[in-house]
Formats: structure tokens, sequence, C-alpha cells
């Protein structure tokens, strides 16, 4: 993977507007790039190709050839040859964040998948949005305009938590409605039942798409810092539940790895990526694994 | 009735409340968290809460004893039963240390004790608290520190004098930790002995008395007797070999008296018989050796008295207890080259030496050294090896165990020994030696030259009936060839060849001897076997060998004796007593029993030492062992002042409270693991 430098959370944390921070997160990831010794590829003209003769003048970037003194011609969105859809999980126990400087899992999903949007568009592929809790919530077909872009940022920007989880239902419904063959990203904390997600996974897979699966948990949520009697309270069904949090932290790490793995194997045996992160995870690693999974694409 | 010593620190039993209220303050607050799911906790045991909660108790609980303990420590409890001086305030303290040694009678007999010891108490009063303690060798105290003297009065009745040694400086320490729980304005050891310098001379100086203890000094006088006589040394055998030899009984009686005892009948009984009698005259302050020849005959322990028939004060040590064991043959095994012994070789040569009559204090029993086994060791009291080249294992196991029970082996290394090897063959921590090669002197013409033997060593016992003219000739008795040998360090060599190498080795292994000859009594090696001196040599040798395989059986007043648990000793009053944890009250002869085993006799004497008559002067006691005090002494601490402490009731809350704080280390610990 490129070397980059990773944007501190702290900042990002207080970047209020989710275009501005996928703008500042894809624009470091870039720079990263730029100066990283491993130059796969150029991405800054993946959108250029070079002129030849029969093609229209209209197309020209002259800015390009002012630099080049060359011709290239912009790629319009039908030359794109990649959709990418993001399947946004914000049912309410996203909403949870355990320390109240950090980010909680939505907002980092939420970032997460503004920096991908935005980074997506860059690379000429058309992006879409899907956001649900227990059913769908929004959709955005993948486009590539600049005005679909905005607005999908802006849908993140005001997106508010929803209710329980149901992953494998809005995803089903989702494959039924794509026609053409891409990208699925799905990012969510996959708090369900993992043979229904992976079902759901599994239907895109045989509809002809890649899946790409961002794990998003909490740090408390994967270590269980928690030391003292302790009352927890499910964020969805409203349910307590008293523990001596610091003797049964082993029993909590047992369940919690067996889960985790059972999510790993799953997606390995779906041959979808998975990828765990937590709420301090940069969010240019993610963009790293896009890129990685694109460039396999072709 | 529990009284408090130091009762301001009762104050810290509040301390008990500070666990609790550090409980409360720092318990656990449940934290409320909203979380993502709960599926992960759903499957938590349990019983985690419940035990949490029941190790915060437990250890809230245990931290508030162990701070009421603590605070019990500083305030130290105390019993007081009645009369108990630290009910009372109390001016003086006293002990009152009487000496019943075995030397005592000449100076006071029970009655004038008693009135001795009686005087010194009418120095005490009210405001004394007081304690009496007996001493010989071992100090017993016989009323503890009490205010009530009355109780020591009626004490009065167990002082009486008796037969052991004396330890005036064990008797003084003693008194001297009595007197370190007590604290008032005078302290003092008032000590009632004859001041016997036989009973001061072994302390060396390592100890004195609390400074601030004051030591008086009651001496008893001896009676200005005409004549004082006591045995002052004994000398007899300890065992001996059934045959018409007459052994000597010898005692050295000395008159400790002012005058002449003129006529001073001494008499030897055995076995209940007189069997002796001699008359002696004796100078004041002298001694004259009395001897005694007698000849054994009864089989087993015969038990005889040496005893001075002239009435004196202490009768004790006029007489003199002993028990000759006679054994009535001993057992030798021969454990030879052959069973089948051909005329002139050494296995026929030593069966016909040492049985050759049947009256013979011998009980020979040969064996093959391939058919040898340890049954047939363990049978015998000598076990002689005539050129044995190898032993089994357990034979040499049940050598070893010979050994260790006081038996002995002669060893004979001939032809058949290989160079290199031990005497003891395969037993080199039991040999005297290792052999090395075979010497063959050779003279001219290649003839064998004749090699004798010399600086025969006859300060042993083997040797020494040998000395004296005409009890043996060492000169005709010529070898051709023998052993020479190497690692011989750890051995005494009682003979040795003409040129100067070993002829006669012994080493002490455990309780037993083993002896090496050489050169085998073999005429092929040498002339020995031939000469007179070979039977009475062989004799004196195995009878040397043999007699170490009796326990010690003699002992003085005070000395544990060796009874199990499961025997009964009867005392020579006739008191019959348990085994076990036994001190010898008295002298004379006591008898040990145990149900399927033949009785056994112990005999128990007054200490030589008693009959001493130097003495040690109260200054000299005084200069040793009194320490002055300093001005400005730091007072004793933790005790009130006049009062006695029992250091029982604290150290009991003591030990308390280390338990305690054992389990919440245990507990605590626990409770952090989960």
């Amino acid at each position: 993977m490129p070397a980059t430098r990773y944007l501190d959370f702290n900042v990002l944390a207080r970047i209020s507007s989710m275009q501005l921070l996928a703008k500042t997160v894809v624009e470091g990831f870039l720079l990263g790039l730029h100066r990283s010794p491993f130059r796969g590829f150029s991405v800054e003209f993946a959108e250029y190709r070079q002129y030849t003769p029969g093609d229209e003048i209209r197309h020209i970037d002259w800015k390009v050839y002012g630099k080049t003194d060359r011709y290239y011609l912009k790629q319009f969105e039908e030359e794109t040859n990649l959709a990418c859809t993001i399947l946004l999980d914000a049912s309410a126990s996203m909403t949870y964040q355990s320390r109240p400087d950090g980010l909680s899992k939505l907002q980092y999903a939420s970032s997460l998948a503004a920096c991908l949007a935005y980074f997506m568009n860059g690379q000429r592929d058309a992006t879409g949005l899907t956001v649900f809790d227990d059913r769908i919530r929004l959709m955005l077909p993948p486009r590539l305009r600049p005005s679909h872009l905005k607005r999908l940022l802006s849908e993140l920007d005001d997106l508010k938590p929803g209710g329980d989880t149901d992953i494998a239902a809005p995803m089903h419904q989702v494959a039924d409605t794509l026609r053409h063959r891409g990208l699925i990203i799905l990012i969510s904390d996959l708090l369900d039942d993992p043979d229904k997600v992976l079902s759901a996974l599994q239907h895109f897979r045989f509809a002809g798409h890649d899946v790409l699966v961002f794990h998003v948990m909490d740090e408390a949520e994967l270590g269980f810092t928690f030391e003292s009697m302790t009352e927890f309270t499910d964020l969805e069904t409203g349910e307590r539940l008293l523990v001596s949090a610091g003797g049964m932290r082993g029993a909590y790490l047992e369940e919690l790895r067996r889960f985790l793995t059972a999510c790993e194997k799953g997606c390995a045996g779906i041959r979808a990526d998975y990828k765990l992160f937590n709420t301090s995870t940069p969010l240019e690693l993610a963009l790293s694994e896009y890129l990685y999974r694109r460039s396999l694409l072709g | 009735m529990i009284r408090l010593v130091n009762p301001a620190f009762a104050f810290g039993l509040l301390a008990a409340l500070l666990p609790i209220l550090v409980h409360l303050l720092l318990r656990d607050r449940i934290r409320r968290v909203a979380f993502s799911s709960l599926r992960f906790l759903r499957h938590a045991p349990k019983h985690v809460l419940r035990h949490k909660v029941v190790s915060e108790s437990l250890l809230v609980l245990l931290r508030a004893a162990a701070c009421v303990l603590a605070a019990l420590v500083f305030c130290r409890p105390v019993f007081c039963p009645r009369g108990d001086p630290s009910a009372l305030r109390v001016d003086r303290a006293t002990v009152v240390v009487v000496d019943l040694s075995g030397s005592v009678p000449r100076s006071a007999d029970a009655v004038r004790l008693r009135e001795e010891v009686t005087a010194a108490l009418d120095g005490l009063g009210r405001g004394d608290a007081a304690a009496l303690m007996v001493f010989d060798r071992r100090p017993t105290v016989l009323v503890p520190m009490t205010t009530d003297l009355a109780s020591l009065r009626t004490a009065l009745d167990r002082v009486v004098p008796g037969h052991g040694g004396t330890d005036i400086a064990g008797a003084l320490r003693r008194a001297d930790d009595l007197l370190r729980d007590v604290s008032a304005p005078t302290r003092r050891v008032l000590l009632v002995t004859d001041l016997q310098r036989s009973g001061w001379r072994d302390f060396r100086g390592d100890w004195r008395l609390t400074p601030g203890v004051e030591l008086a000094v009651h001496p008893l006088v001896p009676a200005a007797v005409a004549a004082d006589l006591a045995i002052v040394r004994a000398d007899y055998p300890r065992s001996a070999v059934r045959d018409a030899t007459a052994r000597t009984i010898a005692v050295r009686v000395a008159n400790l008296g002012q005058e002449a005892a003129p006529d001073v009948p001494v008499v030897l009984t055995v076995n209940d018989r007189e069997v002796n009698r001699q008359s002696v005259s004796i100078p004041p302050h002298g001694a004259v050796a009395v001897r005694f020849g007698f000849a054994f005959e009864q089989a087993g322990d015969n038990l005889g008295t040496v005893s001075v028939e002239q009435a004196d004060l202490c009768p004790d040590n006029s007489r003199w207890y002993f028990n000759t064991k006679v054994i009535p043959r001993i057992p030798v095994l021969l454990i030879g080259t052959a069973e089948a012994t051909p005329q002139r070789s050494a296995d026929f040569l030593l069966r016909t030496a040492l049985a050759p009559a049947p009256e013979s204090p011998f009980e020979v029993r040969g064996v093959a050294a391939g058919r040898v086994s340890a049954q047939d060791v363990q049978a015998a009291s000598v076990v002689i090896l005539a050129d044995v080249p190898a032993l089994a294992p357990e034979v040499r196991e049940a050598i070893d165990s010979l050994l260790r029970r006081g038996g002995g082996v002669l060893a004979l290394p001939g032809a058949h020994a290989a160079p290199d090897s031990f005497v003891i063959p395969g037993a080199e921590d039991l040999s005297p030696c290792r052999l090395r090669r075979i010497v063959v002197n050779a003279g001219r013409g290649g003839q064998a030259r004749e090699m004798g033997l010399a600086r025969i060593d006859y300060t042993h016992p083997v040797f020494e009936a040998f000395l004296r003219p005409h009890h043996g000739d060492f000169s005709a008795v010529r070898y051709t060839r023998y052993w020479e040998v190497t690692g011989s360090q750890l051995s005494r060599v009682l003979a040795r060849f003409e040129d100067g190498r070993p002829a006669v080795l012994e080493r002490e292994v455990a309780a037993g001897v083993v002896m090496a000859w050489l050169a085998p009594p073999d005429p092929t090696w040498g002339n020995l076997p031939g000469r007179a001196i070979y039977l009475p040599l062989l004799h004196q040798t195995v009878r040397y060998l043999c007699l170490r395989t009796e326990p010690a059986a003699e002992f003085v007043v005070g000395d544990a004796l060796p009874v199990s648990r499961d025997e009964t000793v009867t005392l020579p009053d006739g008191t019959a007593v348990p085994g076990g944890n036994v001190a010898a009250p008295l002298p004379g002869f006591y008898r040990v029993e145990k149900p399927g085993t033949a009785p056994r006799h112990l005999t128990v004497n007054t200490p030589t030492a008693e009959a001493e008559v130097d003495t040690v002067s109260p200054d000299e006691l005084r200069a040793a062992l009194v320490t002055p005090v300093d001005a400005g002494a730091p007072a004793q601490a933790g005790t009130a002042p006049g009062s006695v402490v029992d250091r029982g009731l604290w150290q009991a809350v003591l030990l308390a409270l280390l338990l305690v704080l054992l389990v919440e280390s245990f507990v605590a610990n626990r409770a952090l693991r989960n």
C-alpha cells in the first residue's frame, strides 16, 4: 500500500461538511500517492484519453494542451466502466460511540461513504448510495454527475439514525433493482444474523457484482474496555443488562471473536472482500482498499 | 478476667470502621452505558456478579476484623486469675531457685532444705510476687510468679534433694526468663545451693542476667563430717564372652571428709549375690583403687554393684551400678572359597583354630562365597572373609548393616583376590585398603626370602594381651608372600612387615570395625598357623571384632533413656512407667520390657561430678552474671508498672491477626483475578 499521511481524527471530527471532509481526505490521499514511490497508475489523468484523428474536437481539454502540448479528450460518464453502490447501515446500533470526543459508528461510516463517493467520482466511476436500517430509507442510483455527487454528500450530511437492524432485507431489495454489474460496498456493523447477511451478499455475487464489506465497530466494542459494574442498554431494543464488566470480559471477547470469525469466513466463502474497521481506522485505508479492488476489475 | 495492659489503644478499635467507610465511598457505582448490542453479553456467566458481591462483603469483614485485632494487639489483653500480681501493684518480684542435685544431701537433707527455703521465703511479704523453681541438670518451675505466697509454701513438699547433676547457670537463666515479664522496682533471683563448682564449670560467659535483676545467694553449708566416701570412677567389662576368664571390676573410692577412713568395706555384688569383699583404708581427701576379679558365667545381663558399706550423707555416690552382658558364644560366619575344605587350607586352619573344642566361645559356621546369603550375615557378630574374590550385592549390604550395628569383619585376602580390588570385594567404603600386588620376597637362588613382623602396636586391644613377657612371641612368625596395598589413609596400621609395608590394618566403619590381615593364615603364605601365637591372636581378634553389637546401657541420673513407646520401664523403686520420653530419676537398675522380647536392663548412676567438693563463691557468680543498671535506661516496654503480663493471650491475638491478613490476601487476590 502506498505510504500516505493520515488525517488526524480529531481534525476530521471537526469538519462538519461531508463535501469538505471528503475533499480533504481524498486530496490528502492523492497527495500521498504522488509522493509514494509506488506509482502503479496515475489517477489524476484517469478521466482523459489521448486524441486520435476522428475524435470530436469540442471534447479536447485545452488546459491540458497548454500544459503538455498534447491533445487529450475528457472521458464522459458513458465511457466509465464501473458502477459503485454504497450500502450504508444507519440503524440505531450504528449510533454508538465510546468516546464523547470521538466519532460514532454512523458518523464514521458516513465519512467513509463520503470519501469513497468523492474518490470514486474522481475516478469517473458512477456512484450510488443506499441508506437502510430495517428497510431502505434512501436510494440514489449510481450516477456520474457533479450534481449527483453533491446531492449524495448532502444526504450524508443530513443523515439521521434509524431504528432496528435488518441488513438482509434491504440488500435483497437493492440487488433486485440493480441492472448492471458493478461494485457493492457495504458499510455496516453487521449486528444481525450472519447467515442472513451472507445470504444477501451472495445475492449480489450471484448477480455478478463484486462485493466489498467494511465492517465498522467501535474500539470499546472490540476491546470491551469496561471494568466496573455496568448496566448496558441496547440502543435498538432498549433491553437492559447489569453485569460485572471486569469479570465477564473474557466471555464477551470470546463471543465477539466467534462473530468476527463467522463474518470473515463467511465473506471469504462467497468471495467478498472483508475489512474490519474500528472508528479510529484512517479513512485513507478504505480508499486504498477501493483502489486495489478497482485495479483488479481493470 | 481479661484486662488491657494498654487501655489507651482501645480507641484503635474505631479503626474497624475504616474499611467499611472506604468500601462505601469507593465501591463500584453502577455505570450506565447505551451499547450497540447485548448479543455478546447474554452468554456471560451469571455467577460472576454474585461472586463479586460475596467477595467484596467478605473483604470488608476481614479488613474490619484485622483492624480490631491490631488494636487489641496494642492493647495487650491479659488473663488475670485470682492472686495474679497484675491485679495489684508489686514492689518486689523474686524467683526462689533451689538446688536439688545429688550433692545437696551433703549439706542438707530434705527437712533442712525446706527450712532453708522457708527462711528465704520469710523475707517476702505484702507487695511481693514470687516464683519457686528447683533444679539439678534441668530447671523445673514448681510455682509460677504469683502474689499468693502461701502457694509457694505449700509447694515446699516437692522440694526434696535428688540424685542428678548440677547446672547452676541453666537454672539462673530460666529464672531470668521468669522475671523478664515482670516490671517491679526490685527484681531478684534468690539462689539456694551448695555452690558446687562442678555445676558452674560449664558456664561459658555468653549471657548475663537482665539489667536490674539482682542475685542473692543463700548457701547450703556442708555439714562437717568425719568421712564422706564416694566412688568417683569405675571400670568394668561392658560385655564379655562366657569363658573361665576372670574379668576385672575396678573402682576408685575417694574420701571427701576431714578424717581418714580405715577399714572401709567395699563389696562386689553380682546378680544379687555378694561375690567379693575387700577392706580398704582411705586417707582424708585421698582415694584408693579397689579391684575385683570375677568370672561371669551367666549368659545375658549380669547386674552388679560395687558399694562402700559405710554410712554417710550421700549414699547414692557410694554405690556403683553396672551391667556386664555375657555372650555365651560369639557367632562367627566364615565365608570361604570352597565348602569342602581340604586340610591345610586357610578355611580349615581358621575353623580349627576358632573351634578347637566344644567349649570354644565361638560358634563358627562356614559357607562358600557363592552360597552365602544376607541372612547368614545377619545372624553373625563377626564375618571372616577367607580369600573371597567376590560378594553378591545383598551380602555386601548385609555386611554394611553388621558394621552399623557394631559388628566386625576380618578380611584375609589370598591368592584368589585380584589386584586393584578391595579387601571386602566391591565395597570401597567399607574396606581399609585396596590390594595392589602380591609381594614375593625373592632371596638368593630364586628361593623365597621370609619376612617377619615389626612395629606391632601393642596399645591396641588385640595385641595388648601379648605385651607382657612370655605372653606371645611374634618374632618367630615368617611370611613368604603378602599383599601390598594402597588407599589405606583412613586405616590404622596395627602391625607392619619388616620392610615397612602394612601387615595388619584396621578401619572403623560406622559402629563396627574391619580388620585386614594382608597375608592369610595359609602355610603357602607364611608359618603363622603353625606358631603357638596363632590361636590366641585369632581369638583376641575375633573377640575384639564382636564386642560392639550391644547398645549403650549405662547412664547417669537425668539422662533420657532409650526406651520406645511400646516398652514399659520399671524404675529402681518398683514404679512402672510407659516408655517414650523417660528421664532417669533415680540411680539403680531399670528393667525395660516389651511383649514378645526378652527384657533388657539399663544402669543409672549418680554423676561422679556430684562427689566433688570444690565450691564457687557467690561473688564469682554475681561478677559473672549481674549486669549493672544504667541510669536513665528506658523502662521495660509493653507492660504497666508493677504488673505481670500474660503473653499467652496477646500471642493468640497476634496469631489471629496474621491469619486474618493471610485470608484477606488470598480473597483479594482471587477477587482481582476474577
